[in-house]
């Protein structure tokens, strides 16, 4: 009985200590406590039998009680997080299917010019555009977007690389050990509906640095469950007018010379496919947010029914403990 | 071969630009459609649309392009986009934006495509003043060149009204 | 030859973006506000030069179309 009783002293000792001891994950946060909860539902259930004392018995109670009303409203907010997203993915996704013409009308014209010359040089000054999120809790998507990029600068010592970043998650996820390659990094991207105007402006950004080619990382949305990385890769202007026999097979009606108009043209494909990359990656967060947020709100009812299993046995056991203590009372008398 | 209307358009629009098609003698008697998609960045006008013929306002001139067009890039300039689609005509005014030609299909993007009636004409008119006074008083090169490409568009507004 | 906004300093996209604007700004209520308020923005970017934070500042639309129209006075 006594090995019995330092066991589960063990056992709740070693809760104690996880309660609130790691103040990085913060208060609200289901994975805090996962190991309290596995301790207090073995606690409890060796209680069963006797003899343990009765001051830490209620005191699992309570522990249970209040576990059970954190994850109860844990539940509730991820619940409304997920509607909130899902009635975002509505909105977003009809946005991106009416600019779908839009963006898929380069398509045809750049796998016959641009994807060419894309093959033929690609050693040099790389940008590479990291397009994430600023807020968290949506998933993989921005930790997948931050990998491939990692992976990339990893692989290839060569070429010599720089970093833009639309979005705090991609700037939290590289800054450790990519800060030195940071050029611009923007924020408030992805808080309105994204737009041309403002697809533009980020071009404009880009377009101020140097480079020979770009690389955008985004999420492609497949659909409300599968979200990919996708890298994008689009030369710099000067390797597309210095392979400008590529457009040959193209009459171009324009009143500039074939140096200013193939300009206006780069300018404005890079602002298209930009905008392409932007719209996804925004659908590819509200989707990966609600697949999130469901699988939390899961996680957190099977919780609440294990705990709830948990109080009510251990609610009897204390009952049961408090008869025999009553009637061993009255037969001492 | 070509429907009555668009004859009858190509003969108003004195500027059009020689139309330019290879495999001329292999197009089918009036069964031959063009494949149109003309959108802006936030709506569809046209998604592979079978149409007879469009015409847009390139930076050379109006362009007419029928079925079976030799591959064209186009810079569009502002002015009105027409699509003919069972002999009835159905105009945009376009901001900007390019046209990309092959002989299966036709996109045009445009940044922005209005309806010639959702324009204002006293609103145009006042732009257009606003803007060409504007390039006498600009204080520096950025400000006279979008009071000048005020100009451009406002006139183009204008005779697009006009017509 | 250049066109005169590109001698100016300007983009294709700040050009085709003005011409836009004008077209929204000449169209009749409620298309006009409709317009206009679907097409702004406001975000903010940081310089980075050498693993630190250079320079902040501000994208806004706003300030986009107070450009113009001041130079429309």
């Amino acid at each position: 009985m006594a090995a019995m009783q330092r066991s589960f002293m063990n056992v709740v000792s070693k809760s104690r200590n996880l309660v609130g001891s790691n103040p990085r994950t913060p208060s609200w946060s289901l994975n805090r406590n996962r190991t309290a909860d596995q301790a207090l539902l073995l606690a409890t259930e060796n209680n069963t039998s006797s003899g343990v004392d009765f001051q830490v018995r209620f005191a699992s109670l309570k522990a249970v009680r209040s576990r059970m009303r954190s994850v109860a409203s844990i539940s509730k907010i991820t619940k409304a997080m997920k509607m909130v997203a899902a009635a975002k993915l509505r909105g977003v996704q009809a946005r991106q299917e009416s600019s779908k013409p839009f963006t898929a009308g380069l398509k045809s014209f750049l796998k016959s010019t641009f994807s060419e010359i894309e093959g033929k040089e690609t050693s040099g000054n790389h940008l590479i555009v990291a397009v994430t999120s600023d807020r968290g809790l949506c998933g993989g998507v921005n930790s997948n977007v931050v990998r491939e990029i990692r992976k990339l600068l990893h692989e290839d010592k060569q070429n010599q690389y720089a970093i833009l970043l639309c979005g705090d998650k991609g700037r939290d996820g590289l800054q450790r050990l990519y800060r030195n390659l940071f050029v611009v990094t923007i924020k408030d991207v992805f808080r309105a509906p994204v737009n041309f105007a403002q697809t533009c402006v980020v071009a404009e950004e880009i377009f101020k640095q140097k480079f020979d080619s770009v690389a955008i990382f985004y999420n492609h949305f497949k659909n409300a469950i599968s979200q990919v990385v996708t890298r994008k890769v689009i030369p710099g202007l000067d390797i597309i007018l210095k392979h400008a026999e590529t457009f040959d097979s193209y009459e171009f009606e324009s009143d500039m010379d074939s140096a200013q108009t193939l300009t206006d043209l780069y300018e404005f494909q890079f602002a298209v496919q930009l905008f392409d990359a932007l719209l996804e990656n925004a659908t590819s967060e509200q989707a990966a947010r609600m697949s999130a947020m469901d699988n939390a709100t899961r996680n957190a009812s099977e919780m609440y029914q294990k705990l709830t299993l948990t109080y009510n046995r251990q609610r009897q056991s204390v009952i049961t403990g408090e008869l025999i203590e009553i009637i061993s009372g009255a037969e001492a008398l | 071969m070509l429907g009555r209307t668009a004859v009858s358009y190509l003969r108003k629009q004195t500027q059009v630009h020689i139309l330019k098609r290879g495999f001329a003698d292999q197009v089918a008697q009036g069964s031959e459609k063009l494949k149109l998609s003309f959108a802006t960045p936030t709506s569809a006008l046209r998604k592979d649309a079978s149409v007879d013929m469009v015409v847009f306002p390139a930076a050379t001139g109006m362009m007419g392009v029928l079925p079976q067009h030799v591959p064209t890039v186009a810079q569009l300039k502002p002015g009105v986009v027409t699509v003919i689609e069972e002999g009835k005509e159905d105009k945009y005014f376009v901001s900007s934006g390019f046209a990309f030609v092959t002989q299966d299909r036709t996109d045009i993007l445009a940044v922005e495509a209005v309806r010639l009636e959702d324009l204002d004409k006293e609103a145009v008119q006042r732009g257009l003043s606003e803007c060409e006074s504007a390039i006498n008083s600009a204080s520096d090169e950025v400000s006279q060149a979008i009071a000048q490409i005020g100009v451009e568009v406002h006139s183009a507004m204008k005779s697009a009204l006009e017509s | 030859m250049v066109q005169q906004w590109r001698a100016a300093g300007l983009t294709y996209l700040r050009y085709a973006n003005i011409c836009a604007d004008f077209v929204r700004k000449a169209l009749k209520e409620p298309k006009r506000t409709e317009a206009l308020s679907r097409t702004t923005f406001e975000m903010t970017k940081s310089e980075w030069s050498e693993g630190k934070v250079a320079k902040r500042e501000s994208l806004t639309q706003e300030a986009e179309r107070n450009n113009v129209s001041s130079s429309n006075k």
